[in-house]
């Protein structure tokens, strides 16, 4: 799938209004949104990104503020937080940093890195009610009210342990071993079917 | 793999709302650090999957066929891609470790897309002669979003072989022109090459010598008819021996003992393949002959030298302990005798025991064995011409193999020229010296003595020469006999 500058940029005004849909839309919130929106489209505008992540901080922090969740026990909460903050931020972040892009971006959704990631999104908001379910579950007896503090707690915990085993395995350095043959052979056949791009220095 | 600058604001920026939302126990906030984490999540990982993916190709070439000392060669390198995805990132091509960037860039900063070339163009100042190795390309890669950096080196290694300078070739080819190494002697090849006939001495007449060969002179002292008698200059085989053991290598000055002998090789063997005799020259070390060329007149003799002396190893910088270790052993062994091996750890243990082992009493004089056995080689070839062999060492590390060369050649009724480059005269230093230096010096003096005096009682010339010696001023000397 090929997303064009175009399409980018409605896909960014569009998380921006979703996250302005869901917040309590007080006139702070409202310009912060605003002017976070603007920093990003100029960045994208300039290929800038600097700008861009900085308009997207202002953006996301106003929207949070405006945002108001106590529990994630309730479906409500839950799909609000889903919807009105995880997905648009998360678009909004992979739009911002990928400013300096050239102008078709390809994406793949269906691979092991984009699947991995949206679970690990996931499976941090919903670590929540998977823990009440299960000390439910458990401990029927128990009492199912936790409080707010305990609910973040769980959250960065699975958020910690998640994030830390699945960066920690990741990369490793690999020095490639080169062969002026295959470099040869393969311009050979890149020639046959079109001469390769020369960048020149 | 690490995070780059904006990676770690991205975490710092997930942690600390996380813990904001500790403080505020507003659950928004850790909503937000998630979504930043997904993200910075799978940034790494795809990543690490670009990086595990990634087919990197680099093609580097010398565009020069003769690279010299103190001149900029070009150098052309050429990275392909491969890889589906593109690759951004930092492309440095590493200079060796005597070289120095003379013009173009050898780094570029690019995003090389999918299945494309980048070309970089360079020239390299070799700063001494000898082998420089460019080991290969160090890429530093960057992730698409600007969270991570990988340095990366690609292993790619090309040899540049860099000559001596290139003035060193203009004075041999002025000192062909000019200069005539005479070391002659009555040929025995029928074909030689008349180039003037230089009185010998006089004799009494006997009829049928030519009236314009008589001493008129003495016969107005004498009363006595005498003729004169004339040598013919003939052309003579010349091999020129150069040695390139770890002892010459050792640069602890202006100039290496290695570097000059190479410089002289190639000058005498000018001046002699212009003056029509055959020449060749061979590098040798402790155990064999590293290259060779045979004598010869042909056309392109002399770029078959330069050839030849271009696989001599290049020169190191002296290190104290190994420099000092190697000549006090010099100075302690006597001739031909058996020398006191210092017992040291390393490298400097293995340099005394292969020269404690090279003038041991009774042991083979064979290691050094590449020069005896290449000479030879070439008496063998020779069918009984008279040979000349030219023979520039320190002797050091080959001196017993020297000697049993000029023991061969006065059995076999050839010449031997020893140019002996001193040791001392080589050695740099601050001007003082101590009492132990100074007393080294006279030690290290009389043993060069002792050498001179056995080399000359077989038969061979010797020479002591300088780094300040040129090959003309050795050529004048040898002519006029002052050797």
């Amino acid at each position: 799938m090929i997303l064009g500058r175009g399409i980018r940029l409605t896909l960014l005004g569009a998380a921006v209004l979703d996250l302005l849909i869901f917040a309590n839309a007080t006139p702070a919130v409202v310009i912060a949104v605003a002017v976070g929106a603007m920093m990003m489209f100029m960045g994208m505008g300039l290929h800038y990104r600097p700008a861009a992540v900085t308009g997207m901080f202002i953006a996301t922090l106003g929207a949070a503020s405006a945002i108001d969740l106590t529990t994630l026990t309730l479906l409500g909460n839950l799909v609000t937080a889903m919807i009105g903050l995880l997905l648009p931020i998360a678009i909004i972040t992979w739009i911002v940093l990928s400013s300096e892009e050239s102008e078709d971006l390809p994406v793949d959704i269906a691979t092991r890195q984009t699947l991995t990631a949206a679970a690990f999104g996931l499976g941090c908001l919903w670590s929540v009610p998977l823990v009440v379910m299960i000390i439910g579950l458990v401990h029927t007896g128990a009492s199912l009210s936790i409080t707010t503090t305990s609910e973040i707690s769980i959250i960065l915990i699975t958020m910690t342990a998640a994030g830390v085993g699945l960066t920690f395995g990741a990369g490793g350095k690999r020095p490639i071993q080169t062969s002026t043959t295959g470099a040869s052979e393969l311009k050979k056949s890149t020639e046959g079917e079109g001469r390769p791009d020369q960048v020149k220095h | 793999m690490r995070s780059s600058n904006l990676g770690t604001v991205i975490l710092c920026m997930s942690i600390g709302l996380g813990l904001a939302s500790v403080l505020f126990s507003n659950i928004s906030w850790s909503v937000v650090s998630i979504a930043f984490m997904t993200i910075y999540v799978y940034g790494a990982l795809r990543f690490s999957s670009e990086l595990r993916r990634a087919g990197i190709e680099i093609s580097r070439t010398s565009l020069d066929d003769m690279v010299f000392a103190g001149e900029p060669s070009a150098v052309k390198v050429e990275v392909l891609n491969k890889d589906p995805a593109p690759v951004r990132g930092t492309f440095e091509d590493v200079v060796p470790q005597d070289c120095v960037l003379a013009d173009g860039s050898n780094v570029s900063s690019k995003v090389l897309p999918p299945r494309s070339m980048l070309t970089l163009r360079y020239s390299l100042l070799p700063e001494k002669r000898g082998q420089h190795l460019i080991p290969g390309m160090k890429v530093e890669r960057e992730d698409a979003f600007g969270l991570f950096k990988e340095e990366q080196f690609l292993e790619q290694p090309t040899l540049i072989n860099a000559q001596t300078n290139r003035e060193t070739f203009d004075a041999a080819r002025r000192m062909a022109g000019r200069e005539h190494l005479e070391f002659s002697g009555l040929a025995r090849n029928p074909a030689i090459v008349l180039r003037e006939l230089e009185f010998d001495g006089i004799r009494e007449y006997v009829p049928g010598d030519r009236a314009r060969d008589i001493h008129w002179k003495s016969f107005t002292k004498t009363g006595q008819l005498m003729t004169k008698t004339y040598r013919k200059e003939g052309s003579l085989q010349t091999m020129v021996f150069v040695d390139c053991s770890s002892s010459m290598r050792v640069k602890d000055s202006s100039i290496a003992k290695i570097d000059h002998a190479l410089d002289l090789s190639m000058q005498i063997t000018n001046v002699l393949l212009a003056s029509l005799h055959p020449a060749g020259v061979a590098a040798f070390d402790e155990v064999n002959v590293v290259s060779k060329v045979m004598p010869g007149l042909g056309r392109h003799q002399f770029e078959s030298v330069v050839r030849t002396l271009k696989e001599v190893p290049g020169s190191s910088e002296a290190t104290y302990g190994g420099y000092e270790l190697a000549n006090k052993t010099q100075s302690q062994a006597p001739i031909g005798l058996e020398a006191k091996s210092n017992r040291s750890s390393g490298e400097g243990a293995d340099f005394l025991d292969r020269i404690s082992s090279l003038s041991r009493r009774g042991g083979r004089k064979s290691l050094g064995v590449g020069l005896e056995g290449a000479i030879k080689d070439i008496l063998a070839r020779g069918k009984g011409q008279e040979k000349l062999f030219i023979v520039i060492s320190d002797l050091v590390s080959s001196r017993d193999a020297i000697i049993a060369g000029a023991k061969l050649c006065q059995r076999s009724g050839n010449r031997m020229l020893v140019i002996h480059t001193y040791d001392d005269w080589y050695r740099g230093g601050n001007g003082t010296s101590d009492e132990h230096e100074v007393e080294r010096m006279y030690s290290s003096l009389g043993e060069s003595l002792r050498i001179e005096g056995a080399l000359r009682a077989l038969g061979a010339t010797y020479i002591r020469i300088g780094p300040a010696d040129t090959a003309s001023r050795i050529v004048r000397a040898i002519r006029r006999g002052k050797t």
